[in-house]
């Protein structure tokens, strides 16, 4: 049997391999974020809007807007128990901002492609700028739990290709 | 003349004679058990809706799905393992320290707690707190439910401090003394709680009673969620530290061997408390009105608590490996068989080890932010805490009832057949659950969701035809599983037949090698060479002092931006 002075030199051993490990954890995801994997490590600002007072807002008109210069904007609305648009088409391989914000109870959406995923708590703006690559449709749901029709609350996303 | 009355037909009260914290402590552990036992039956309604078949329609006591997982959430992961770690870290250390604690208290803990489940079960029953077990305002929910968490959190604080203060006592009255292992780590994991359980204090008791009594108009549910996951992470600690206690502690003996290193398992629990509480923002990645520059140092503390849980695989493996190799076991891996794996106090535990290896890979992914935004919120994150608290944890405690129920009553188990029948079928479903689920996730099902009537979701459906009929196979396998569990617990706990006490089932707490190695060499337990990192950890106080200093730092300047900004909204009553 090993004595424990030895076992406890290969534990410690153990110890630097993990801390490692973890260093080389930490600076691959960093260098994932870094290169923008996940849309919003960059730039991202906490928006508030008061849920109350939309009308006001672009979310007044949800849907894709297109700027004067050609910037696309998406305003995505979710409310019990739907979002609107419930369908937004976007072009593939252009840049779109999508601006998303809850009116009433917290609501999420996971879109089907693109690391886009989001917890929308009600007056905090999600803003998050992407670029959709793979021309398709993507369907998802709202990803938390927001009352009984939880499971009906459905979100489909078309990425068109370029005509 | 005196009457000598056999064993068999000694009164009740009797057995707890010598140590009447054993009846407490009992109270503890059967409350969560039957508790646990309504929150498993429920399980395999939701494993069926997860493979699309709906059984919730003929049900007329519960309104819903989302009742139903209400009530399988909030008793399994909060209620029973709250009961049950009280039960157990009251009476390990109490035991190890050869102290009684104060019953009264012990015992107004016990009725605390159990007014407060009876008032949040009197709310879910009755379709009032339909809010999951992590209750985000602005749902609101009847003011009982929060009432009664708040009244489980404050019974499982009483108990800590009691336990905290024992300590610090015994310390004063054996002055340069070590303390026993057991209590050593139960005393950080008190310490922990204390730190952490804050958070949900904090939020139940200033923000949602008031506002779901209608004192004060609104809630900030960003605020409330930070306040939310300040304890929802580490309760997770909290759940698989009286574990580890069990795996470092007590496992090596009931294997045959020795605790590896007594230093290096005291360092993980230091490390535990230091390093549990400033990791919850990693729930919160996907929330906006969080700056990333946050996001990105907790994401690094939490891959930093890893690292004790690694350790722990090191050492509980090199314990095992001790024990087998002294029970003749020989070769690279040929000494595997040779432990107990007929002894379902051993086999449930380890089962529970082996399940928790992906179940921390898992928590990895999940903790890194570039793959959380593919899993967060998904049947991902469901598959990965049924394998981490609903095994590693769950199984341990298991197999911790096989022999602390027995030597609490002094009534022999049931069945070791039966106990053992439990562990491989536990274990079994939770790898099938934990398969079927992270594999819905990854194609994009949502976590908790009336899936058998879900509108949206058509062609994902269709490609989780596969993982959806495991979940579904997991939930019957389960359900097999927690019938042999339960009749195994209660035909042991109405069992009539009681052995002497000179029969009792011991407390098994192993030696370790440090202590072996020393009664070899002739040493008396006070002539034993203590390491100075040994002696180093047991201030613990000062490590607790450091561990709040870090949550301060790491939560504090977060937390007074959102306090100085914050955005009150109504409750909203959706289900």
């Amino acid at each position: 049997m090993l004595d424990h002075h030895t076992i406890e030199k290969y534990e410690l051993g153990w110890l630097v391999v993990a801390l490692v490990l973890i260093a080389m954890l930490f600076a691959g995801v960093l260098a994932s974020m870094i290169s923008e994997t996940v849309p919003g490590f960059f730039g991202t600002k906490a928006q508030y809007i008061d849920p109350a007072k939309l009308s006001q807002t672009p979310f007044a008109t949800p849907g894709l807007k297109t700027g004067p210069d050609g910037a696309l904007d998406a305003y995505i609305v979710a409310t019990a128990f739907q979002f609107q648009p419930n369908v937004l088409r976007v072009p593939a391989g252009r840049p779109v901002t999508l601006h998303m914000v809850s009116t009433d109870v917290i609501h999420g959406l996971l879109l089907g492609q693109g690391n886009v995923n989001v917890e929308l708590i009600p007056g905090q703006v999600a803003v998050i700028t992407k670029v959709f690559d793979h021309p398709g449709s993507y369907t998802s749901e709202c990803n938390e739990y927001c009352g009984t029709g939880h499971q009906t609350m459905s979100f489909k996303l078309i990425v068109e290709a370029a005509k | 003349m005196t009457t000598t009355v056999s064993p068999a037909l000694r009164p009740t009260e009797q057995v707890y004679a010598g140590h009447p914290e054993k009846k407490v402590t009992l109270y503890f552990l059967v409350t969560g058990l039957v508790l646990l036992l309504i929150g498993v039956a429920i399980g395999p309604l939701q494993a069926l809706n997860y493979a699309g078949i709906d059984v919730y329609r003929y049900l007329p006591f519960l309104k819903s799905y989302y009742q139903g997982l209400s009530l399988h959430g909030v008793l399994n992961a909060l209620v029973f393992t709250t009961y049950f770690i009280s039960g157990l870290l009251l009476y390990l250390p109490c035991r190890a320290l050869k102290v009684r604690p104060n019953l009264l208290v012990a015992w107004g803990a016990y009725w605390t707690m159990t007014a407060g489940v009876l008032m949040a079960a009197a709310a879910l029953l009755t379709n009032n707190a339909t809010l999951l077990y992590t209750f985000y305002p602005p749902l609101q929910g009847s003011p009982l439910f929060y009432i009664g968490a708040a009244l489980l959190v404050v019974g499982s604080l009483i108990i800590g401090v009691q336990v905290i203060v024992i300590w610090t006592q015994w310390k004063r009255q054996h002055p340069g003394e070590i303390t026993p292992l057991v209590a050593f780590m139960s005393v950080a994991t008190w310490m922990m709680w204390l730190i952490a359980s804050l958070g949900l204090v904090v939020e139940v008791v200033f923000l949602l009673i008031p506002w779901s009594l209608g004192w004060v108009k609104g809630v900030d549910p960003l605020l409330a969620r930070t306040l939310f996951w300040y304890t929802g992470h580490p309760i997770v600690y909290f759940w698989v530290m009286p574990a580890y206690i069990s795996w470092y502690a007590l496992l090596p003996g009931q294997a045959g061997g020795k605790i590896a290193s007594e230093t290096m398992a005291r360092l993980s629990f230091v490390l535990f408390l230091l390093l549990s509480t400033p990791v919850g923002l990693h729930h919160q990645f996907a929330d906006t009105g969080i700056s990333m520059s946050w996001k990105v140092i907790q994401m690094l503390l939490t891959f930093l608590v890893v690292i004790p849980s690694l350790l722990t695989a090191f050492s509980v493996g090199a314990s095992l490996e001790i024990a087998a190799r002294l029970r003749g076991g020989g070769g690279w891996v040929g000494w595997i068989r040779h432990l107990p794996w007929k002894d379902p106090v051993f086999t449930a535990q380890v089962l529970a080890m082996v399940s928790f290896i992906p179940g921390g890979a898992g928590g990895i992914v999940n903790a890194s932010i570039a793959l959380d935004s593919e899993v967060h919120n998904t049947a991902w994150i469901p598959g990965h805490f049924h394998i981490t608290v609903g095994t590693a944890t769950t199984l341990t405690f298991f197999a911790v009832s096989f022999w602390l129920l027995p030597h609490l009553t002094r009534k022999p188990l049931a069945s070791v057949k039966g106990a053992l029948w439990a562990s491989w079928l536990w274990f079994w479903g939770m790898i099938i659950f934990a398969i079927g689920m992270h594999w819905e996730g990854l194609i994009g099902i949502p976590r908790r969701t009336y899936l058998a009537t879900a509108t949206g979701l058509g062609d994902m459906l269709a490609r989780a035809q596969i993982p959806m009929a495991l979940t579904g196979i997991s939930g019957m396998v389960l359900m097999v599983a927690s019938i042999f569990y339960f009749s195994v617990i209660f035909r042991t706990l109405l069992g009539r037949q009681r052995v002497a006490e000179s029969a009792e089932v011991p407390i098994p707490v192993s030696e370790s090698l440090e202590q072996f190695e020393a009664r070899e060499a002739g040493l008396s337990a006070a002539g034993m060479k203590v390491a100075g990192a040994v002696r180093l950890m047991e201030r613990l106080w000062i490590f607790f002092a450091l561990a709040l200093a870090l949550v301060v730092l790491m939560y504090l300047p977060m937390l007074i931006g959102m306090v100085l900004n914050t955005h009150l909204l109504p409750g909203q009553r959706l289900w």
